[in-house]
């Protein structure tokens, strides 16, 4: 039997925290980029989450959403009408998030920086919607068709706030303690719109969290055990899960001192070697951006090739986190969607108005942006992340209450505050407020997990009083 | 006379840029004295500085000899403040954790919160040092320069645009026993006789400035000369010493700009002293008994009109010229 | 159910609120300090009151609390915890103040939000202090021992004649005011009489109208706690005291759109009618998706046919606001009057008929309950009456909810005042005008969170039960909602805002009646949506509210 490690709370608290952090990270951005660019501290942004989380049922319980179940055969499964009423809502939900882009003219390709001509734009939008609608309808009631269907739907429902609301209050020079409190009364809406809809109460996905997995099955929510040892002879990682009460491994890394300093030093070069190469280029991939990936790249390469060998009889130091593939997959999920906002910041036309419109709204004007198709975009880019985040987040939960997206609020606001009201800033401050909620709940004693958003809340109070305009960037 | 403002070696850095560097100068009681100098040369900010709006990186400002960093210490009220607030925290504190780790009961518990309490306002005097020390560079304290008799107004006018004119006056007089919340609930009648005092003195003052037919008016709904009169006539109403005008006749058509010219001069032979910031050349040579030329964040030359009118320095800095 | 009972429950309601808002009016509508977190004074000024009247702990039984006070004498009242609530929130509103206050308005929002979320937390997740995240209960509201009356007894008639003080003080007080308007009625006569003679005679010695209701009041009591002593004559009392505010109710409807021509009053009626025409779905159609289809469908024809009216004749925007006060009014006359006689009249019941009608006309009592005394009446037959409790307390809230007013006016009304509305206006003026921003923002925050304090304790009477929900940032909205649509800064305005909001309230819970308990929670989620869009209305529209901003030039001393 080989030695076995002990289960330290500090160690999977942090792993909880970049759990956590991912999925505040997620609704942050959008709330920092509506905040920043829009010029709106967003209250109604938590309820958005809801929203999003509510949305999905609809494709993955549909028999179970009043007024809808008469569309549904049973608890999961649509009739024909059903399923023309799932495709119709997200062709047209994905027509609509184009249309927010500037009307008719953005269904012609008005917002693609390139010349294309009109029907071949036409043509490839209702392609497209075509496509998310074949893929919700043939997916129901499965997870994903849930997640696409409710961050479509959310994406084309959420700009609707500032052409229906902000915009007018913006227009008749309302101050920000206005927009606050209409973005308040936009909360209520949409809280207890989806409440007036779903009633009180509480409710869940339905999900089937077994998948094959290398030969055998793999339940995506059960717990794996990641343990570390640190011995004479080198390091090793063993993955373990229990079942039925026995400990099954799965697989064991293992690493003597010279392999670790090889990759280490390797890494290093490469890191270093990448970021000079990089930096002082405005593309999308910078030099830290490019250092990360080399140093992450050569980990996982070096990692799996000099991977054989098994876990060590004593060891100096061993310890145990714990970890699920699902929450594994939400940090995976996150650090895409932020990629894919790199990438659409960074290469796209619309990206680079969108910056311009931050760093100088009046001479983004001047320089003849489209200021409010760079609006809509915000909004859009806060109903896609934001609904994302909230259907992750009631899987996690595996539970869906109205106050889902309000209680995740505050930490939102502080990662976003944190991060100086920068869309950078704010997902480096959500990990910063997801790891301060979860340590913090681990290291006080006698804090239960009810006292989560107090601390995030705490850490915002400090970094209020201590440094105003947040830990990143000067103003 | 005597000096009344005393200015030495001011210096203000925004980053790496100089607003002001070293500016020396003084200003005599009973006097106008006006402030002149190409855009960029630190005027506001020297106004800022003096007016105790912003704090100096370096130098000195003295108002009748005093440090105006000493004169704005924090007021009675502010001190009562934080001093209540410690010494509340302190003895709630306090008694907390001798109720609860030290097992006292009730008694033994308000035994501790009363020591706890008498701690906490000691702790005060120290405490107090920290936050001053932490806050001594972000928070000027402008309104205790307004109690000493140092006044200023704004540039671009600051009327308080949702209260009426007669409103906007009768808010400056100093101590009113009204600002006091205890006296509106104990000492009405004090309050409604002074209220009345000030209400007079307010329409004496819009009798003075003809603008007593737009007493009732919003002052946001006041014409742009209206404002500046507006302005004049709240700082005097805080029957001050030294007056710091930013541009007050910017914006004044001229037989309005005549009137307050006329006004300021009365009032400087009623002992009132004036430094003023003007762009108006004619306005300021014809007004002023001073002028003080500033350039690049610092005195160029200071003398009376005439010869600041001859002076080759002062027409070189105006034209750009090194 | 009679009207009355309706009113009471719905006017509790309003003074816990009136009072609520009136502290958020203070820091937000004076000030400009937008606290998102005013809830959180609310709960804490509601546990901590409840937690002086509780008996010491029983560790035996389920609930747990830090500690209560209830049987310490003089400590264990409700008038201490009162005052104990209102200090400690006033303190703690000046604590949270200090460092906060200099913040940006929205991080201040975003501050004070989180700072009543932890108190939410608090009261929720620590068990032993006020029982965690079950309900505290265990407690009884002041007073409620006495009741049902024992007219006969002196304790008994003292609290039946404190609610006629303050509605015979209420209803004189409405009547002065009225009788200066023209009317064909001897308004003066009955106000001489009323008054008993004071109003005519002793003006002068007493000063104000409002001096004169009081004393006016305090007559009445004595009277009727005499006749209750004497005879326990209840029944007569509570119908003269009862048709007394009838009659100063009528007068100031008729007076108040007394100004409007006929088609104004035809077009106000006619928007009344539509609404009861609107609702005639939910009663009458057995399908509950035909009702509500049918009812949504009736009512967005009626609300548009108003928007259409409002925007193409100018007339009828001269009146919009009238129209619907107007039609407010006579829904409410048929909905509680006209309706519930309906029935009895179909089946021909003359006494069921009459019977109706008294017990709505004798509003100050409760009818037909077990506990009271009964009376025989000709025609109508037997009836039983009483002074309930909810009347009682009614009486007590309008009480505090006037003196907490008056208190208010009198801060706000002063140079104390200007000063905060100043600051509201433009911070960087009041500094350069020798006043320092921050001890008055200090100040405004705690009579607001004082305030807010005071209103949890009347909650606590009120709801008889506390939970971590009493916390909930949806209360904050709603007083936000109440301070916007009366008037930001304007403290009538508050007063009417509050009346609206909870007048809506009813009208939609008494909707929800018609829908079956599942659908409750759907309903009333609903309802809330509404007040939402309404709120946004409100804000786009009316952004200084029903009554405005006040105008305060003519403050104290221009009298």
């Amino acid at each position: 039997m080989a030695y076995m490690a002990v289960e330290t709370g500090l160690l999977n608290a942090i792993s909880n925290g970049i759990v956590t952090g991912s999925i505040v990270a997620l609704g942050a951005i959008g709330l920092a980029l509506v905040y920043d660019i829009g010029d709106v501290p967003n209250f109604a942004h938590g309820d958005l989450l809801t929203l999003g989380a509510y949305t999905a049922l609809l494709v993955n319980k549909p028999g179970t959403v009043p007024g809808f179940g008469a569309l549904a055969t049973d608890t999961r499964g649509i009739g024909i009408g059903g399923m023309a009423f799932l495709f119709a809502v997200s062709f047209v939900g994905v027509l609509g998030i184009v249309y927010h882009l500037g009307g008719r003219r953005a269904l012609k390709g008005g917002w693609w920086g390139i010349d294309a001509p009109p029907s071949v734009a036409v043509a490839v939008h209702v392609l497209a919607a075509a496509v998310v609608g074949v893929l919700v309808v043939t997916g129901t009631p499965s997870f994903l068709a849930a997640l696409l269907f409710a961050v479509v739907v959310v994406g084309a429902l959420v700009p609707l706030m500032e052409s229906l609301v902000f915009r007018k209050f913006r227009a008749k020079d309302a101050s920000v303690a206005m927009l606050l409190i209409a973005s308040l009364a936009v909360a209520f809406i949409v809280r207890f719109g989806v409440q007036t809809i779903f009633g009180g109460e509480i409710r869940s996905y339905q999900v089937d969290t077994t998948i094959p997995f290398a030969g055998g099955q793999l339940d995506i929510t059960f717990a794996k055990f990641f343990d570390f040892f640190v011995a004479g002879n080198g390091f090793s990682l063993a993955i373990r899960e229990t079942r039925g009460g026995n400990e099954i491994p799965l697989a064991t890394f293992s690493y003597s001192w010279i392999e670790v300093v090889a990759v280490v030093a390797i890494a290093a070069i490469l890191g270093v070697a990448a970021y000079r190469w990089r930096t002082d280029t405005a593309g999308v991939i910078g030099g830290r951006l490019a250092a990360a990936l080399a140093v992450v790249a050569t980990v996982v390469v070096g990692g799996t090739a000099l991977a054989p060998g098994a876990v060590p009889e004593t060891a100096w130091y061993a310890t145990r986190v714990r970890a699920s593939p699902l929450r594994i997959g939400i940090i995976l999920t996150a650090l895409v969607m932020m990629g894919l906002l790199h990438y659409l910041l960074r290469a796209t036309t619309l990206g680079k108005a969108m910056r311009a419109t931050s760093d100088n709204r009046d001479l983004a004007m001047v320089r003849g942006i489209n200021t409010r198709r760079v609006m809509m975009t915000v909004w859009i880019i806060a109903g896609l992340f934001g609904a994302l985040a909230g259907v992750l987040l009631g899987f996690l939960f595996s539970n869906l209450s109205i106050n889902l997206g309000f209680n995740l609020l505050l930490p939102m606001f502080a990662g976003v505050i944190l991060g100086g009201i920068n869309v950078y800033g704010a997902i480096l401050g959500s990990y910063a407020v997801g790891l301060a909620m979860e340590v913090g709940i681990f290291a006080i004693p006698g804090l239960s997990a009810t006292y989560r958003i107090p601390v995030a809340f705490v850490v915002l109070l400090v970094v209020l009083l201590v440094k105003p305009e947040g830990i990143v960037g000067g103003n | 006379m005597t000096t009344v403002l005393e200015v030495e070696g001011l210096e203000k850095h925004y980053g790496g840029i100089t607003a002001v560097d070293g500016a020396t100068f003084g200003i005599e009681e009973g006097s106008i004295t006006g402030l002149i100098g190409p855009n960029g040369a630190g005027k506001t900010t020297t106004f800022n500085l003096i007016s105790g709006f912003e704090e100096p990186d370096g130098g000195t400002v003295r108002f009748r000899g005093e440090d105006l960093q000493d004169l704005m210490e924090p007021s009675r009220d502010e001190r009562v403040i934080w001093g209540g607030a410690s010494a509340i925290t302190a003895g709630t504190i306090g008694g907390i954790a001798g109720v609860a780790g030290l097992g006292l009961g009730t008694v033994g518990g308000l035994g501790t919160l009363a020591v706890g309490a008498g701690l906490g306002a000691g702790f005060y005097a120290g405490q107090e040092r920290v936050r001053q020390a932490r806050e001594g560079h972000t928070n000027s304290r402008p309104y205790m320069l307004a109690r000493e008799g140092l006044v200023r107004t704004f540039q671009i006018t600051r009327e308080l645009t949702e209260m009426t004119v007669l409103e906007n006056l009768m808010l400056a007089p100093q101590g009113q026993a009204g600002e006091n919340l205890a006296n509106t609930w104990l000492r009405r009648d004090l309050m409604e006789r002074e209220e009345a005092e000030v209400r007079e003195q307010a329409r004496e003052m819009l009798e003075l400035l003809e603008l007593d037919h737009v007493s009732d008016e919003r002052a946001g709904n006041l014409s742009g000369g209206q404002r500046k009169l507006l302005e004049l006539g709240r700082v005097l109403m805080i029957e001050p010493e030294v007056i710091l005008l930013d541009e007050p006749v910017a914006g004044v058509n001229p037989s309005l700009t005549r009137k307050l010219m006329d006004r300021i001069e009365t009032l400087r032979d009623e002992g009132y002293t004036f430094c003023i910031v003007e762009h108006d050349m004619e306005v300021i040579m014809n007004l002023s008994d001073t002028i003080i030329v500033m350039s690049e964040g610092d005195v160029l030359v200071e003398g009376e009109p005439e010869a600041i009118q001859e002076d080759e320095a002062v027409i070189d800095a105006y034209l750009g010229v090194d | 159910m009679a009207v009355s009972d309706v009113v009471v429950s719905f006017a509790l309601l309003v003074a816990i609120y009136g009072v609520l808002s009136l502290g958020l009016n203070v820091k937000f509508g004076h000030t400009g300090l937008l606290d998102f977190g005013h809830v959180g004074f609310f709960l804490v000024g509601a546990y901590t009151s409840a937690l002086f009247v509780l008996p010491p702990d029983d560790p035996a039984d389920f609930t747990n609390y830090v500690i209560g006070f209830g049987e310490i004498p003089l400590v264990g009242t409700w008038a201490f915890g009162i005052i104990v609530a209102t200090i400690l929130t006033g303190v703690i509103g000046g604590l949270v103040a200090l460092p906060t206050i200099r913040l940006r308005e929205d991080y201040l929002a975003i501050t004070l939000l989180g700072i009543s979320v932890i108190f939410q937390r608090v009261v929720q997740s620590e068990s032993w202090l006020a029982n965690g995240p079950d309900a505290l209960r265990g407690y009884s509201p002041p007073f409620q021992g006495l009741f049902p009356i024992e007219p006969g007894t002196l304790v008994g008639a003292v609290a039946f004649s404190v609610v006629v003080f303050v509605v015979w003080a209420v209803a004189t007080a409405a009547l002065s005011l009225q009788r200066e308007n023209d009317s064909r009625l001897p308004l003066d006569r009955i106000y001489a009489v009323t008054t008993f003679g004071l109003g005519t005679r002793a003006a002068g010695v007493l000063g104000s109208r409002f001096a004169v209701a009081g004393v006016a009041g305090l007559i009445a009591a004595v009277i009727s706690a005499a006749l209750l002593l004497a005879a326990s004559l209840v029944l007569l009392v509570g119908a003269l005291v009862s048709v007394y505010g009838w009659l100063v109710v009528l007068v100031a409807i008729g007076q108040h759109y007394a100004d409007l021509d006929r088609r104004e009053l035809a077009l106000g009626v006619g928007f009344g009618t539509g609404l009861l025409v609107a609702l005639l779905p939910l009663p009458i159609a057995d399908r509950i998706s035909v009702s509500i289809v049918g009812t949504l469908a009736l009512l967005g024809a009626l609300v548009y046919a108003y928007y259409h009216a409002i925007t193409s004749y100018e007339w009828v925007a001269d009146v919009k606001l009238t129209v619907v006060g107007l039609g407010a009014v006579w829904f409410v006359g048929i909905w509680y009057v006209l309706l519930p006689i309906l029935g009895p009249l179909g089946s021909g019941s003359l006494s069921g008929v009459l019977g109706t009608l008294f017990r709505n006309v004798v509003w100050f009592l409760q009818f037909g309950s077990s506990a009271g005394i009964g009376y025989s009446i000709a025609v109508i037959g037997d009836v039983t009456v009483q002074l309930d409790y909810s009347r009682f307390q009614l009486a007590l809230f309008l009480l505090s909810l006037g003196a907490l007013y008056t208190v208010l006016e009198a801060a706000v009304q002063s140079p104390f005042g200007r000063v905060l509305r100043a600051i509201r206006n433009d911070e960087a003026v009041v500094k350069s005008l020798g006043k320092d921003p921050f001890v008055y923002k200090v100040q405004s925050m705690v009579i607001g969170s004082a305030l807010g304090g005071f209103a949890g304790a009347m909650w606590a009477m009120y709801s008889q039960g506390l939970t971590f929900r009493t916390g909930a940032p949806e209360t904050t909205f709603i007083a936000l909602l109440i301070v916007f649509v009366g008037g930001v800064g304007n403290n009538k305005g508050v007063l009417l805002g509050a009346v609206l909001y909870w007048g809506f309230q009813q009208a939609t819970t008494q909707l929800a009646g018609f829908f079956p308990p599942a659908l409750r929670v759907n309903v009333l989620a609903f309802r809330l949506v509404v007040v939402g869009v309404l709120f946004l209305i409100v804000l786009y529209y009316m952004p200084d509210g029903l009554l405005g901003r006040e105008e305060y030039s003519s403050g104290v001393g221009d009298s």
